[in-house]
């Protein structure tokens, strides 16, 4: 699928969450979400050790939320536990697993989605279908580069006020680091100059920009997009239908 | 571009299919030439005009190849393929020939990789050449190569000057190449221009260039002070970055005091890791480094310049690490600036300085701190790249003085006359 279509996708997947808390529709989302996974198995890759990454990722944020919200939650219903500021009810027991519910079926796909997406293949999407601005577009991906860089700069050099005896605190080093990444962004966007970025803009007599990898979007972007409607129609028509539809704010 | 930074006039021909190299001091304004050969960048502080086919440079972008210093900062996309294909996609070639120019100039530069492998992950060296292969694709009329050998070893270096040569070897593209290392080009270029000294600037005929070996002067042993004293011994000394696998295991040898041992290595060998664990900035990883760190200094010069500036002036700079009472600082200052040429520079900001002003004041900041009374250990990490003769000169006459004064002295370097020049050890370094 095109990155374009996986965000859609998230996106529209997540509308039903995040606008109501109950176990009916973040179960049926979590659920329809799983079911679909042939469906994206193709197009994601993901080595064993990554996917164990992206696993604990995904527990970790789920954990944390349930527990939160199952202490320090609204109470309501019989108490089953009071220690202090912690009160365990029986409302705090639903809304805490319908929050785990909530979590993971939000954070699934999204960190799916993102952890697995080619930052160029999304920038040749954004310039070709989205037709955002080439200068921006390739000038962001241009932009994400210096950030290896600077933390490359970064360590050396406080390594090179250690090695003359200077105090390297962090904060002494971010003076001469803001100095290093202007000069590193303009030697970067002088060398995109020099190989005839944006030059189809000025009276040159190129035409326009060509694209290597055409981003297109194709009948499986469609289904794609097709899904996460259908995901979120069933979630949201299931908690109604059960009388669990809540919405947030209220 | 700062101001002061100047040269004569300068008025020349370039005709299609020329090839010169371009020579000149550090700071005499080779790389701001190019930059307007390129079109790039017309507020730079210029006078004069440059036509290029009869037009303005600048309406002429793309059809000019060039090729910047700083191969950090060269790759603009995340992999290799895509990189090369950027330049492409701005000249609007047609997609379908992409793959296949994309292939031959990655070819051609000698560039084995994957299209899909990641550029940041690439050594300075591949860097620079997958830079040379996104301009060869673009099949410039006017190639401009700002130091395209700067960072190599010396294999490294003489596989890009043969991608050059074929490339140029039909005449269909005009070449302007910025080299310090003299005789490198000769049989790649017909003439040579010269910025700044002495006249302005003037042109010569390239084969009759004498190399810069034979100028040297002959190397002498340095005097031996009284005790040859071991700095540090290394044994079974293995180093690399933390959390890296070892660059390299099984390192003996020692440092002595008023010798100078060069360490040389292929690109990716691990000589910056050797540089930094010597200077105690990253752990060993294996074996035993002996070293009394309190009672010798060590001091690096580290291989990107910038890194290492302090001061918000050239003198501010190198005054930062020094120690003693202020008389005795203010001398050694004064006496460093003018021995590296940097004092009617004193007062300019570090980051403003030419590449190779920035590497003079890079070792000049180390230098001034040793102390005559107090043996120390300075390490240097590729101290000769990008410099001018004279400053190359400078540069071996400060490393004597400073070993023949009883500092030990470890050079890591690809430059081959400076290792004939001053090495009294060598440890050399396979990949």
């Amino acid at each position: 699928m095109n990155p374009l279509a996986r965000i859609v996708f998230v996106i529209i997947v997540s509308v039903p969450l995040l606008v109501s808390l109950d176990v009916i529709s973040a179960g049926v989302t979590l659920l329809l979400e799983i079911a679909t996974w042939p469906l994206w198995r193709g197009s994601i890759r993901l080595t064993g050790r990554r996917a164990g990454l992206l696993i604990a990722v995904v527990a970790t944020g789920v954990a944390t939320s349930g527990i939160a919200t199952l202490l320090y939650g609204r109470a309501g219903g019989a108490e089953l536990f009071v220690w202090g500021p912690v009160r365990i009810t029986e409302l705090s027991v639903t809304l805490a697993i319908a929050t785990m519910l909530r979590v993971a079926a939000l954070v699934l796909p999204s960190v799916l989605v993102f952890a697995t997406l080619d930052i160029a293949r999304l920038a040749d999407a954004l310039d070709q279908i989205a037709r955002l601005p080439a200068r921006f577009v390739w000038g962001s991906i241009a932009g994400l580069r210096l950030i290896q860089l600077t933390s490359t700069d970064f360590r050396l050099v406080r390594f090179a006020r250690r090695a003359r005896g200077l105090p390297a605190g962090p904060l002494r080093a971010l003076m001469p680091l803001m100095v290093l990444s202007l000069r590193r962004a303009e030697s970067l966007s002088m060398a995109m100059d020099a190989r005839a970025f944006d030059a189809g803009t000025s009276s040159s007599p190129f035409t326009a920009r060509t694209h290597y990898r055409p981003s297109v979007l194709t009948w499986r972007d469609g289904v794609g997009v097709a899904v996460a409607v259908i995901i979120a129609t069933c979630a949201v028509a299931a908690s109604v239908i059960w009388g669990e539809w809540r919405f947030v704010i209220s | 571009m700062r101001e002061g930074a100047s040269s004569a006039p300068l008025s020349f021909l370039l005709a299609p299919g020329d090839r010169v190299l371009l020579r000149g001091q550090s700071g005499a304004g080779k790389s701001t030439l190019l930059t307007r050969l390129a079109g790039l960048d017309v507020d730079l502080a210029t006078e004069g005009t440059i036509r290029i086919n009869g037009d303005e440079s600048h309406h002429r972008r793309g059809d000019v190849g060039y090729l910047l210093q700083d191969p950090l900062t060269q790759a603009v996309m995340p992999r290799v393929g895509d990189d090369v294909a950027f330049g492409l996609e701005n000249i609007g070639v047609d997609p379908v020939a992409m793959p296949e120019r994309i292939r031959h100039a990655l070819a051609s530069v000698g560039l084995n990789l994957p299209l899909d492998a990641l550029t940041d992950q690439l050594s300075g060296g591949q860097r620079q050449r997958l830079a040379l292969a996104g301009v060869l694709a673009m099949r410039p009329s006017l190639l401009l190569l700002d130091e395209p050998t700067a960072h190599l070893d010396p294999a490294g270096a003489e596989l890009i000057r043969d991608a050059v040569r074929e490339a140029v070897r039909d005449r269909h593209i005009t070449l302007v190449v910025v080299d310090h290392t003299e005789g490198f080009w000769a049989d790649v270029v017909d003439r040579e221009i010269v910025m700044g000294g002495e006249g302005g600037a003037k042109t010569r005929d390239a084969r009759r260039v004498p190399a810069r070996s034979p100028e040297l002067p002959a190397h002498e042993t340095p005097v031996s002070p009284p005790q040859p004293a071991t700095l540090a011994r290394a044994t079974n000394l293995a180093v690399g970055y933390p959390r890296s696998p070892h660059a390299q295991n099984n390192l003996n040898f020692e440092v002595v005091a008023g010798r100078i041992l060069t360490v040389t290595g292929p690109n990716g060998a691990g000589k910056s890791a050797l540089a930094l664990t010597l200077a105690g900035l990253i752990p060993a990883h294996a074996g035993e480094l002996q070293l009394d760190r309190h009672r010798v200094p060590v001091g690096l010069v580290f291989q990107t310049p910038e890194h290492q500036f302090i001061g918000s002036t050239v003198r501010a700079d190198v005054v930062a690490g020094m120690r003693g009472p202020r008389g005795e600082r203010d001398s050694r200052t004064h006496a460093t600036l003018d021995e590296f040429h940097l004092t009617h520079l004193s007062e300019q900001n570090p980051f403003t300085l030419s590449g190779g002003e920035k590497r003079r004041l890079s070792i000049a900041d180390i230098t001034a701190t040793l102390s005559r009374d107090r043996p120390a250990i300075l390490v240097l990490d590729e101290p000769t790249t990008g410099l001018d003769h004279e400053s190359w000169n400078d540069v071996v006459e400060s490393l004597r003085a400073k070993a023949s004064d009883g500092h030990a002295i470890v050079v890591i370097t690809h430059d081959k006359q400076l290792i004939c020049a001053i090495s009294d050890e060598r440890l050399e370094l396979s990949s």
